[in-house]
């Protein structure tokens, strides 16, 4: 990044923060115009601090004041690094009765994230919620009504469509948001996620199968881990750094890393408001309960752009965007000539909300938000969906659902064990 | 179980006894269900469907058989069977196979019936939640009542979601209860199943909360309107707030619900209650829920109340008001908004501008955005500002610049510059200069921020006009803007600005700027800055450009200031080495390091960070490292060396790091390093292997520690598990003493006619004088300038050579290869006799080049790497990571007359002048023979394939792909051509097995010469899927294992498409047999088959070469080989 940006964005950050202090809203404002008392200051608490957790604690801008795990372990070594007036928790309904808390950071697997912040709305608490935002598609759609309905501001913990360097590809999003907008690279475009143009995916979250039933640790209160997800015998590999290879909880490496690095390019390519109407799969049978990796998964949108996950960096020579009149690879080479001038001489795309606190201040969407979020996981669920039944299949981004397809259409809602429901 | 076992046993037997048969199939039940079940889990969805299309064919019989094999968990691996069932049970749910839904249905509903454990049962259960109908209902009707079933038997009706299925759930309601009646509840909730209602709402006041809390959610979902009464008392009683049962949360499910039942008098009545009663902070978020209920139900009517509602002192409520209002907002109601604007708080305006800003309504701009940019309350006309943008775009120019001549507060500028980017492209840019002259101070430092942004070349005077502004941030933001606005013509200018700068910040930008222009494409003359170094005063300032100019006198000018400059000077020449790219400034850091000053530890860094960066081979890294380690007094420098070798990805690196895992303070470092370097790299295939690395490996888990270390450990025992046996590079040399090595005795060709006893005694004296002329010392092999060549004892084929050489001023020495002089090695600075072309070449060749491809060698004094392959007549070098020689012939010096030896040793040439060597390994090509069983290997077979990589074949090795064992055609990687063997053939026998795609089409080369159409210039054995529809019409002579246009073959007695056939192929003179899977297809002889014209009427020279290459003949299909083995037939 240059210094030249960096200075600009500092200006603008100061500058901003004074002009916050003429906007912000009565309920924070105690210490007069302008002053930021330490109790006006947000407050937070966090449901699952086992590994995504320990990252929420130290996120800018809040305070923490209770933190939430169902492994009394995990609870203990937390409770002991953060200060004396956090409470600890271990079933998270308490801690959304707290009346005193601004903000429910979730970072449970994912088959908690819709249930926790649907609750979490309801509670009147704004969520921040780990990717991938739901597990399935239904659940998507039930965080967004409640979020609407209830008026509260929802930020999804993946940060790649406004800041930081996109993944391998050595820039931020806006050059690339530019370069789209700009038209230079016609229209419809390819985008090809694989090591090639910046990312390996990651597969090391592959499940095993045929576990061996193994005693629950007294420390885990499996039943309250498991929560939605069916009753099937414990071992230590469902739980904890491996769930991921389980379809009960995730979607493997799709599921870990797909939203981060699928996200940003419905931005980019502007498809914010809608789905995908095609995903088409190259992958081995997988097995019912373990996951296991894949070798291709293509999305196609109604007007032709798709998006390719090469998940084993077959084409060599993929872009990273590919265009009818031109190409950007993998540290922003293009075949354009003179690319980078040209967006250098382009306007900004409309300035967005990047930082949470001034969304929940100002109550204005987040960047990336319970509506393109959802978006963007729902396209996560839709290849995990064709993984799981071993076919292609066709979507309808309106209705939401897969078009003469009764079996896919069952994985959009899935049934909740027990007393839980969303 | 026992008889699990022996159904197991037997199947198992079945899959080695019988071989697949295909004219008919008489494979027993057993067998086919084996067959099946050995492929799974199946590779791609194609192979899934076939293999359920195969499971459906064998009928329920069948099917049970492989339900038969599904044991309780924890008692044994029943995996391939799971997966074989549960893609039964999604295949047959698919759309329009209702036949194989059907069977699939009952297979599981008598399995689940016959099953006795219940985890397996409810594997069966939840399994049918894809291919269950009726028949499921009915069956799992039994199990709702029985503990640990009767959740996934609710989980699978609520699929199945029929009425039938949800009066099956409330028939046993009344059966239930604690939490299984919960789940019950819910269930009929989420099918909406409105028969359950009355008893719902009479169970309501003897429930506990958390049943309420379920009866509540049901209720909701089935959204009758015999529950209002419900509800209402419900939210009465809980204060229309939050309570452990969420009353008021299924109040507006149920709201909901209603209205999408047609119930919306009702629903809007409920709403309306909530907005009564919910009005306390603490209760808003709720109130908005009523209100998106009121809105979606009313939709335009419902306007007023949210006019009415934007006026609540909550500001998250009314934005929660203005989200609701944005549902589906026309233009009328727009109307409504845009005149609300007046009568609402400052700070409600703000929120109105923003939430009207993108609408295209005329009057949003006239009578709210316009007006409101003047507005004295600063959040408003803020907000005005970027409301302006986002609704006029590129038009909102002029109005932006007037607004930021007369601005009224501070704050605004920040916000006018974040709207100017959004509007201003580079066309603009010119808008924005002509209004320069009139802004104030700030307006300007905006508009050069602006400018600069855009890379506003064009502009660049004024920017250095500005640059002697009396104002600081303006004149600090104008030299910031010269990097992005400077051209070429402007680096007089750029000059001068730096010499001027008032202070660091601006002379770091004016550095910026200079440097930017010699790091794009088009680069000034490096002599205009070092003129400007020589004859300037402000050397100190010039001397942080110097690295960018990418200029031999630039590094002589920083090295030598390093030495005689002011303190200022020596601070700034430093810190441009450091900055230095490349590796041109590695040896003035080495020096600064050794010298060990108060440089020493950022000099260390910097020399590490430019070898990892500079675009030099990994080789020629590792050189430096090794050589920088040598000066390395501390624990903690070498652990800095160690790590940065980590990264580089060689045997040579894996030998340099794990050499320290023997030493206690350096033992993780090292450790770290020898995974890092040895395991391939995430997504890459590109792993160490052989006996060296397997050991390093293992001493590397016992080593590593810290964080993360466990999992380390796992990543290191996956990788050896899984590597081949090979034994790769093996040291020839133990750093320690001679052996292995011995005396040269003439020549190989004089040897060979010398007695063994003449030799043993000749042997004996030669080893004797070695001792006298070689030596090892400090771990390398060091000549003292008399004596013979240092042979190996051991002959060596094919191979890769891996040695380290140093010579002194003058040196001159060599490596034989299979005895043979040699690769050359000599002091480049020896123009007399042509040194100065490098080292590598072949020096004795006369025919084939004997030239260095390019000068790679290190200055005297300094180690070099060769790394060395032999395969055949054929030498590759490369030297120090560049390639030198490619792939050439290397010539017999001792009889030109013959090729170069088969086998011979490796010799280090004797030749006058000091010498050594050290890290010397060699790792033996195709040696392994596992491919081979023994009755071939006695019979004098070779392997022509080992299963890994293609050292023994050249040509197209980007569409030839070895991959586990197999050679994977995949004529879409972009390669181009056919693959050949390295060596040339003449008679021999073949034998290899082949996989074919549908209509795949290959070509086996015989005799071939590497260019032009081997079917022609040598023969062609076709290779081809001969019952695909589209050769139909082939001519006999192009059939399977034809001698393409000469002789036909049988046709027949080919596999299916996807099996392996077996084929041998003997090539004697001019007569050929081919052996299709046991059946001779084609036993003749060229000469004689063309004695009266070529059956195709085609020329065909090559029908008069007797030797040349084998080949694999590319036609655009993928398929696949393995198992090529070969002898050669005198």
């Amino acid at each position: 990044m240059s210094e030249k940006i960096n200075n600009r964005r500092d200006f603008l950050k100061k500058s901003l923060a004074a002009a916050a202090g003429i906007t912000i809203i009565p309920r924070y404002v105690m210490g007069g115009n302008g002053f930021l008392a330490p109790s006006d200051q947000l407050t937070k608490a966090i449901i699952g601090v086992g590994g995504m957790g320990q990252g929420h604690i130290t996120y800018e801008g809040t305070r923490l004041l209770a933190i939430c795990d169902v492994d009394k372990n995990h609870l203990n070594s937390t409770l002991e690094k953060v200060g004396a007036d956090v409470k600890g928790y271990s079933d998270f309904r308490e801690v959304l009765l707290r009346p005193d808390i601004d903000i429910v950071h979730i970072a449970t697997p994912p088959h908690w994230h819709g249930i926790m912040s649907v609750m979490a709305a309801q509670a009147g608490k704004d969520v921040w919620c780990e990717k991938p935002m739901t597990r399935t598609i239904g659940e998507g759609k039930r965080v967004v009504e409640a979020i609407n309905a209830t008026g509260r501001m929802f930020r999804l913990n993946t940060w790649f469509r406004f800041k930081d360097n996109f993944y391998g590809l050595g820039t931020t999003v806006k050059p690339l948001k530019k370069a789209v907008q700009s038209g230079a690279l016609g229209w419809p475009l390819k985008v090809t996620i694989s090591g090639v143009t910046g990312f390996n995916w990651k597969f090391y979250w592959v499940g095993k199968t045929n576990l061996q039933p193994e005693p629950v640790p007294a420390e885990l209160d499996y039943n309250m881990w498991l929560g939605p997800a069916p009753e099937k015998p414990y071992n230590k590999h469902r739980v904890h750094q491996t769930f991921r290879g389980y379809w009960d909880y995730d979607g493997g490496g799709l599921g870990d890393m797909g939203q981060h690095y699928i996200d940003p390019v419905q931005y980019i390519l502007d498809k914010d408001n809608t789905s995908p109407v095609k995903v088409e799969i190259d992958a081995p049978q997988q097995h019912y309960d373990a996951i296991g990796t894949w070798r291709k998964i293509t999305y196609t949108y109604a007007d032709g752009c798709q998006i390719i996950l090469d998940g084993e960096n077959k084409d060599q020579n993929a872009a990273y965007i590919e265009g009818p009149k031109g190409k950007i690879f993998n540290g922003f080479r293009s075949d354009i000539p003179g690319l980078q001038e040209l967006i250098a001489s382009l306007p900004d795309p409309e300035p967005r909300i990047t930082t949470f606190s001034e969304s929940v201040r100002s109550r204005k969407k987040f960047a990336l938000n319970e509506e393109n979020g959802h978006r963007s996981a729902t396209i996560v669920n839709m290849g995990v969906i064709a993984l799981r039944l071993g076919r292609n299949l066709e979507f309808d981004p309106d209705k939401q659902e897969f078009i003469n397809d009764d079996e896919a259409n069952k994985l959009i809602n899935q049934p909740m064990r027990g007393e839980w429901k969303i | 179980m026992k008889r699990q076992i022996q159904y197991i046993f037997s199947v198992l037997l079945a899959m080695i006894l019988v071989v697949p048969g295909f004219a008919q199939d008489k494979r027993t039940l057993d067998t086919k269900v084996a067959d099946i079940l050995a492929q799974f889990p199946a590779s791609a969805a194609g192979h899934t469907d076939r293999l359920m299309g195969e499971m459906v064919e064998l009928g329920p019989e069948g099917l049970a058989k492989f339900f038969s094999l599904i044991v309780p968990a924890g008692t044994g691996d029943d995996s391939q069977a799971r997966y074989a069932l549960s893609s039964l049970s999604r295949y047959a749910g698919a759309p329009a196979r209702e036949e194989a839904r059907k069977l699939a249905e009952t297979s599981f509903l008598t399995a689940l019936n016959q099953a006795s454990d219940k985890e397996v049962k409810a594997y069966y259960i939840r399994e049918l939640m894809f291919c269950g109908q009726s028949p499921t209902v009915a069956a799992l009707a039994k199990y709702l009542e029985t503990p640990a079933l009767s959740s996934p038997a609710v989980a699978t009706l609520t699929t199945i979601g029929t009425d039938e299925a949800a009066t099956a759930i409330f028939n046993s309601l009344k059966n239930q209860s604690g939490d299984l009646q919960i789940e019950f509840i819910k269930a009929l909730g989420t099918l909406k199943y409105k028969p359950a209602e009355a008893h719902l709402i009479a169970a309501y006041e003897k429930a506990n909360t958390s049943e309420q809390l379920q009866i509540l959610t049901a209720l909701a979902g089935i959204g009758g309107p015999a529950s209002a009464k419900q509800f209402k008392q419900a939210a009465q009683k809980a204060g229309y707030a939050a309570d452990p049962t969420e009353t008021i949360v299924s109040y507006f499910d149920y709201a909901r619900q209603l209205a999408k039942n047609g119930e919306t008098k009702l629903s809007n009545s409920l709403a309306s209650a909530a907005m009564k009663n919910c009005t306390r902070k603490e209760q808003l978020h709720f109130r908005s829920a009523a209100l998106e209920i009121l809105h979606t139900n009313q939709g335009e009517a419902s306007t007023p109340l949210l006019l009415k509602e934007l006026k609540n002192s909550d500001k998250a409520y009314r934005n929660a008001v203005l989200r609701i209002a944005g549902n589906n907002l026309n233009s009328k109601e727009s109307d409504q908004w845009v005149s609300m604007f007046s009568k609402v708080p400052s700070e409600t305006q703000a929120e109105l501008l923003f939430f009207l800003a993108p609408r295209q309504e005329e009057n949003i701009l006239s009578e709210l955005i316009l007006p409101s940019l003047k507005s004295t309350n600063a959040a408003v006309r803020q907000q005005a500002i970027q409301a302006l943008v986002i609704n006029q775009k590129t038009v909102a120019i002029p109005t932006l610049l007037d607004q930021l001549k007369q601005v009224k507060a501070e704050a605004d500028y920040p916000v006018l510059e974040e709207a100017l980017l959004t509007a201003c492209s580079v066309s603009e840019c010119g808008q924005l200069a002509a209004e320069l002259n009139e802004m104030n101070d700030a307006g300007k430092t905006v508009l050069v921020h602006v400018l600069a942004d855009r890379q506003a070349t064009a502009s660049f005077g004024m920017i250095e006009n500005l640059c002697t502004s009396e104002n600081a941030e303006l004149r600090l933001a104008a030299y910031t803007a010269l990097s992005s606005t400077a051209q070429p013509e402007n680096l007089g200018t750029l000059i001068t600005l730096l010499e001027k700068s008032p202070g660091q910040a601006e002379t770091e930008a004016a550095q910026r700027a200079i440097i930017n222009l010699y790091e794009a494409k088009d680069q000034p003359e490096s002599a205009v800055i070092l003129d400007a170094l020589a004859s300037g005063t402000q050397r100190a300032r010039l001397i942080p450009v110097l690295p960018y100019l990418n200029d031999r006198n630039a590094l002589k000018s920083v090295t030598s200031l390093m030495k005689s400059g002011t303190g200022a000077e020596k601070e700034a020449a430093f810190k441009a080495l450091t900055n230095w790219s490349g590796s041109a400034a590695l040896p003035s850091l080495y020096a600064i390091f050794s010298n060990n000053d108060s440089f020493r530890a950022a000099a260390l860094n910097a020399y590490l960070k430019q070898v990892s960066q500079a675009g030099i081979p990994d080789d020629q890294k590792l050189l430096w490292l090794d050589k920088i380690m040598n000066q390395c007094t501390t624990a903690g420098e070498k652990n800095q060396v160690i790590s940065a070798a980590g990264s580089v990805k060689t045997f040579l690196s894996l030998v340099f790091v794990s050499n320290y895992m023997n030493q206690e303070e350096l033992s993780a470092a090292a450790a770290q390093a020898t995974m890092k370097i040895a395991l391939p790299a995430s997504g890459e295939k590109n792993g160490l292997t052989g006996q060296f690395v397997r050991e390093a490996l293992q001493k590397a888990k016992e080593k590593i520690t810290g964080d993360d270390s466990q999992y380390y450990k796992i990543d290191i025992q996956e990788y050896l598990d899984k590597m081949p046996a090979e034994t790769g590079y093996v040291s020839i040399f133990n750093g320690k003493d001679l052996n292995g090595w011995q005396g040269l005795v003439k020549n190989p060709i004089e040897r060979a006619k010398m007695s063994p006893k003449a030799l043993d005694k000749d042997q004996a004296a030669a080893n004797k004088r070695m001792l006298e002329n070689w030596a090892v010392k400090d771990g390398s092999i060091v000549f003292n300038g008399n004596g013979d060549n240092l042979c190996t004892v051991k002959s060596y084929k094919d191979f890769d050579l891996i040695v380290d050489w140093r010579i002194t001023k003058n040196g001159d020495s060599g490596i034989y290869l299979r005895g043979t002089p040699q690769v050359q090695i000599w002091d480049t600075a020896r123009v007399d006799v042509g040194a100065q072309v490098g080292s590598g070449g072949l020096y004795n060749n006369t025919k084939n080049p004997s030239k260095p491809l390019v000068l790679a060698d290190n200055a005297i004094g300094d180690w070099n790497t060769f790394r060395i392959r032999m395969v055949d007549q054929r030498v590759t070098v490369y030297l120090n990571g560049q390639l030198v020689v490619d792939n050439v012939i290397l010539e017999n010096y001792w009889d030109r007359s013959i090729p170069i030896f088969s086998e011979e040793a490796i010799e280090l040439q004797a030749h006058g002048t000091d010498l050594a060597f050290r890290n010397i390994y060699v790792r033996e090509i195709n040696a392994d023979t596992s491919n081979l069983i023994e009755e071939e290997k006695a019979a004098g077979f070779t392997s022509l394939f080992n299963g890994r990589d293609l050292d023994l074949w050249i040509g197209n090795k980007t569409d030839y792909v070895p991959e586990d064992g197999v050679i994977g055609v995949y004529p879409t990687q972009g390669g181009h051509g056919n693959l050949y063997t390295a060596k040339e053939y003449s008679n021999f026998i073949l034998r290899f097995e082949f996989q074919l795609t549908p209509g795949a089409n290959n070509g086996l080369g015989i005799h071939a010469p590497l260019e032009g159409d081997a079917a022609y210039a040598g023969k062609e054995l076709q290779i081809l899927d001969n019952e695909a529809p589209i050769y139909a019409k082939l001519q006999p002579y192009q059939y399977h294992g034809s001698v393409y246009g000469i002789i036909p073959a049988k046709r027949g007695f080919q596999k299916p498409v996807g099996q392996w056939n077996t084929q041998e192929v003997v090539v004697n003179g001019d007569h050929f047999k081919v052996t299709l899977n046991g059946e001779v297809i084609l036993d003749g002889n060229v000469k004689e088959a063309t004695k009266n014209g070529t059956p195709d009427h085609k020329d065909h020279p090559g029908l008069e070469r007797h030797t040349g290459h084998i080949g694999f003949l590319g036609h655009g299909s993928e398929l696949k080989f393995r198992n090529l083995r070969i002898k050669e037939l005198k």
